[in-house]
């Protein structure tokens, strides 16, 4: 009996560990619920913020060539320092040892010091002391073993041509994001697959733990072409800084563009910046903005074509029409309207010519509004050209309705309306091409990382904006400006037929108050050429030049001098004569050697088959330049330009030359070129 | 009495039970540990194809020993003992004991390594069978009963605590207190080993600050979540991100370098955040069955020691469970508990497999006469 009641009370205490054991189970689903069903959502969003709570490192970035696969930014590695502040000892000490090794002329001992010693006096267990530093310097303080100290490699953005195209080009944050230009525009193609670092974060948001996170996949880059010519865009910025600097104006700018194709093949805005280098707290951002698109001038005299086609294309005048011009003063209602130097009559070609204000408000008023909005629309006036580039401004044209006669008379040569650069020279290309308004582009294409194309552009037409022969006799007007008696004979090019027009126009006065400024000017030039087989499209814009203000002036001679190179670089040949040798002074300015031969569409812009050589006097020495970090094609392409004999040692990018930059050397010398791949 | 016969099927809802918990655990493995492994060893693989070879081995195992008569263990309750002895003095002599983690806790035997500590859980549930099974009410009485069981067990734990491994060492404790509690040990008895077995376990907490940590972290993880409570803080994120749905089998952010030990003692985290409120409910449920179907066995076994023999086993795998569970939604400090049949180890899933196998071997003969059998 007694054998029973044990198994019995065996059975029952048996039963109740089950039921407690059980009952546990049931606990943990509860406890399950809770967490997952009443605080499930709370828990994921803390959760997600951890995620994300990450530092983000700099990710590889694709490259940016020009249209001859010149390097125009490209990712180079660096090393980036960290520390965990609370394992690092010694502070002050370890301090003093990074920023010994750290300092550079831009960042002296004494700053840097201070600046480690703050972050490492820290308390949270991660701070970036110094990113994206030359691995050789990083590599030193690695090899000091210093406790809580460590180094991740980044890549960070270089541009090797420095200022060349910046604006155009545009600039990265440290994090290796596109912040203007084109890196910002196609930041999703050149961008690669982010890296980062694991970051736990409490409640507060402070790192408390980091892992490194290996990139798994390999990066899926892509790098852009653009239509730029990494030479024309040179010639343009030393002639636009030359002309700057001569009139002591504010700023200027340029642009080149083929007007058969639209492709932009130079941008320019001056004064220049350098994208390799942060910067400087508190200065504005105007350096870095490219102007060209982002920036509405009212253009003045330039317009005076556009009036023109539209009164050959409305057929109310055939190009032979005389205009009496008033002696100079034109009264509109109140207004008096004013020619600078006063005429009588004036025949159709020669109100642009001369650039008659009266001319053009007269045509304008016996076009009627209607004609003459149609006609700027119709060349792109008022609408985004769609270049692709941020922050492209679409001009702005006074509302149609109700437009007083007098506005409808100083828009005839340029005046109450606001246009861009870039909008200038697309609508000039139109004329130059015959009549077809091409949508303007930069980029060429974009390839992935195997250089296999995934997005070619092509020439786009717009429209059909004047007839063949109104382009052809608006042409030949325009060649006018430049002949003997223009206002523009400082654009001529001995050899070659100049098409252009100049523009001189006011700005708005900034005090607040109506009108103009009577002191601010801006001087322009547009022109083409060769007028009877146009290659390119050029417009220089000088802003608020000193002394005389005229476009003719300030702008033309710089147009010249541009073309005049561009024309020789792309061995346009001179109609007339062979092409004077220029004496060189300045490195990279003028070529040691000239090319010749015949002009061919297919070579425009590259050197194929190097065409028959002619020296210059050996007494004409070149300047070398500076040719570090330039990739190996540019220092060939160089050294083929001038003739200079080129030893190459490595790959990669060029870090050492012999003899320094700024050694003269004459065609036939000799210079050595070291190549290295970052780290 | 009748008895029922050897022709009696082995219980088919428990090895069911038993084959998708296991299967659960091959999947979850691979699911956490995949990137782990890639990163640490550079094969996604490495976790997975050690515990698949481990698990077919053990469900072999589980078969082998479900067709062995439980009664021949019975004799090896001793040299089993010696045998886990000896093998835990190993894990401390140099050149075969080596260190995980700071922890040492394995023995190499050739190209295998082995956890002792895992054996010895099975050994010291065989040894407690026959012993408890021999005693009968003896163990009433402290000299005779139940000091022998105390000294074994105590040398057990002994060799185990210094890994340090403390969670086994606390299962251990726990197994015996029920042990003792089934077999009908006095309540003042075991109310003395509690009140004796505290100081021991406060000198353990505070000796070890990481454990005195762990206990105040467990209390308000939040408080400090830099250090301490950042083990089960991940764990948290981790099942409440995964909702009632979860975010899908492979889908889980938390194993990806913030969860600790994802692939064994937080897999049930993964679980939790890739298969959602359902994966865990059902994961659970089928412990709760397996628990169910052990214990029935216990209660039908035809023999003291088949009775304390099942019990054990199911103990063995329903209490490291429901720690396990416990400690993974913030229940119960934080201590290094598998869960069984699920989390990666090797030994661990070997141990269980085979206590299974014998547990079904129990089940084959089972006492037909009373009416439980209809459970």
């Amino acid at each position: 009996m007694k054998k029973v009641n044990t198994n019995k009370a065996y059975q029952l205490r048996l039963l109740f560990v089950f039921i407690v054991v059980e009952l546990l189970f049931v606990v943990c689903i509860i406890r399950a619920f809770q967490l997952q069903i009443l605080s499930g959502s709370d828990l994921r969003k803390m959760a997600t913020r951890q995620h994300f709570g990450t530092i983000r490192l700099s990710p590889d970035r694709g490259i940016i060539f020009d249209r001859n696969g010149n390097q125009l930014a490209v990712s180079t590695m660096t090393l980036s320092l960290y520390a965990h502040p609370t394992k690092v000892p010694k502070k002050k000490k370890t301090a003093r040892t990074i920023a010994k090794i750290l300092r550079s002329p831009r960042q002296s001992y004494y700053k840097l010091r201070r600046i480690f010693y703050k972050k490492l006096r820290q308390k949270s267990s991660f701070v970036w002391l110094a990113r994206q530093q030359e691995p050789r310097k990083v590599e030193k303080i690695e090899k000091l073993k210093i406790r809580g100290l460590g180094s991740i490699p980044e890549p960070k953005r270089f541009y090797p041509c420095r200022s060349l195209a910046a604006q155009c080009i545009g600039y990265c944050n440290i994090d290796g994001i596109g912040l203007d230009g084109i890196e910002l525009k196609y930041n999703k193609y050149l961008r690669g697959k982010p890296v980062r670092l694991l970051v736990a974060r409490d409640a507060k948001g402070n790192p408390i733990i980091m892992r490194k996170q290996e990139a798994f996949a390999t990066s899926k880059v892509h790098h852009v072409y653009l239509t730029l010519d990494e030479t024309i865009q040179h010639i343009v910025e030393e002639e636009l800084a030359r002309a700057v600097v001569k009139h002591r104006a504010k700023s200027g700018m340029a642009i080149v563009m083929n007007p058969n194709t639209g492709e932009v093949l130079a941008m320019a805005n001056y004064p220049f910046f350098n994208p390799n280098r942060r910067p400087e707290r508190g200065t504005s951002l105007n350096r870095r903005r490219n102007r060209t698109v982002t920036d509405l001038f009212e253009p003045g005299s330039m317009f005076k074509p556009f009036l023109v086609a539209a009164a050959l294309e409305s057929k109310k005048y055939k190009g032979t029409e005389t205009i009496y011009c008033e002696n100079g003063h034109f009264k509109i209602g109140r207004y008096t309207i004013h020619d600078v130097h006063p005429h009588k009559y004036l025949k159709l070609s020669e109100v642009i010519k001369f650039s008659s204000n009266i001319g053009a408000a007269k045509i304008g008023t016996h076009l009627g509004k209607n004609i003459v909005y149609t006609t700027y629309r119709k060349f792109g006036f008022g609408q985004k050209t769609g270049i692709g580039l941020p922050g492209e401004s679409p001009g702005v044209m006074q509302p149609l309705k109700n437009l007083p006669p007098i506005s409808l008379a100083t828009m005839s040569f340029g005046q109450g309306i606001a246009v861009t650069a870039l909008q200038i020279v697309t609508a000039v290309s139109a004329i130059a091409n015959g009549g077809t308004l091409m949508k303007p582009y930069i980029v060429k294409k974009i390839v992935d990382a195997q250089g296999m194309p995934l997005l070619v552009h092509q020439p786009v037409r717009v429209r059909k904006v004047i007839s063949p022969q109104t382009a052809h006799l608006l042409t030949s007007f325009m060649v006018g400006v430049t002949s003997e008696g223009g206002t523009a004979t400082r654009a001529a090019i001995e050899g070659f037929q100049v098409a252009g027009k100049t523009g001189t126009s006011q700005k708005p006065r900034t005090d607040g108050k109506r009108g103009y400024d009577p002191t601010k000017f801006i001087g322009s030039f547009v022109g083409f050429v060769p007028a009877e087989d146009p290659r390119i499209t050029i417009l220089v814009v000088i802003d608020e030049p000193k002394g005389i203000p005229y476009g003719g002036v300030v702008a033309a001679p710089a147009f010249k001098a541009m073309a005049t190179r561009i024309l020789r670089y792309m061995n346009v040949a001179p109609k007339v004569q062979e092409i004077p040798l220029v004496a060189i002074s300045h490195p990279f300015s003028t070529p040691g050697i000239v090319m010749t031969g015949k002009p061919d569409k297919a070579h425009q812009g590259k050197i194929v088959n190097a065409p028959k050589v002619q020296k210059t006097s050996s007494s004409e020495k070149i300047l070398l330049p500076d040719f570090s970090g330039m990739s190996m094609r540019s220092v060939i392409r160089w050294g083929a330009r001038h003739g200079v004999n080129l030893t190459l040692k490595g790959n990669g990018q060029a870090i050492r030359q012999s003899p320094k930059p700024g050694t003269p050397v004459s065609p036939g010398g000799r210079c050595s070129v070291w190549f290295t791949f970052p780290s | 009495m009748f008895r029922n016969s050897d022709s009696n099927h082995i219980d088919l809802l428990l090895l069911g039970t038993v084959l998708a918990l296991t299967t659960v655990g091959f999947i979850m493995v691979f699911s956490a540990s995949a990137v782990l492994a890639q990163q640490r060893y550079g094969d996604n693989l490495f976790f997975f194809k050690r515990q698949l070879i481990y698990g077919l081995f053990g469900i072999f195992m589980m078969f082998l020993m479900s067709k062995i008569d439980y009664r021949r263990l019975r004799p090896l309750a001793y040299p089993l003992l010696f045998a886990s002895v000896f093998l835990l003095v190993l894990v401390y002599t140099p050149g075969i004991g080596f260190k995980v983690g700071g922890a040492r806790r394995w023995i190499h035997l050739g190209p295998i390594t082995f956890q002792p500590s895992e054996f010895t859980k099975l050994s010291l549930i065989i040894y407690m069978a026959y012993y408890f099974s021999k005693k009968k009410d003896t163990i009433k009485q402290f000299k005779k009963g139940l000091l022998p069981v105390l000294l074994i067990t105590g040398l057990l734990i002994a060799l185990i605590y210094p890994q340090p491994d403390f969670g086994n060492a606390m299962f251990l404790t726990l197994l015996l207190i029920t042990f003792l509690f089934i077999a009908g040990a006095r309540f003042i008895h075991l109310g003395i080993l509690g009140a004796s077995a505290l100081p021991f376990a406060l000198f353990a907490v505070f000796h070890a600050g990481y454990r005195y940590r762990r206990l105040i972290a467990f209390l308000d993880p939040w408080k400090d979540p830099r250090s301490t409570g950042f083990q089960i803080i991940q764990s948290f994120l981790s099942l409440g991100s995964g909702q009632l749905f979860g975010r899908g089998l492979g889908n889980g952010q938390q194993k990806l370098f913030f969860l600790p030990a994802p692939h064994t003692d937080f897999i049930f985290s993964v679980i939790g955040e890739e298969l959602g409120f359902i994966g865990v409910v059902i994961i659970i449920l089928l412990f709760m069955i397996l628990l169910l179907r052990g214990f029935r066995i216990a209660y039908l076994a035809q023999s003291p020691f088949a009775s304390y023999l099942a019990l054990g086993i199911t103990l063995m795998i329903g209490l490291q469970a429901v720690i396990n569970l416990g400690v993974v939604m913030g229940l119960l400090p934080t201590k290094g508990i598998p869960l069984p049949l699920i989390s990666y180890g090797g030994s661990c899933l070997l141990i269980t497999l085979m206590g299974v196998g014998i547990l079904l071997n129990i089940s084959k003969r089972l006492d037909a006469k009373e009416e439980l059998n209809r459970w």
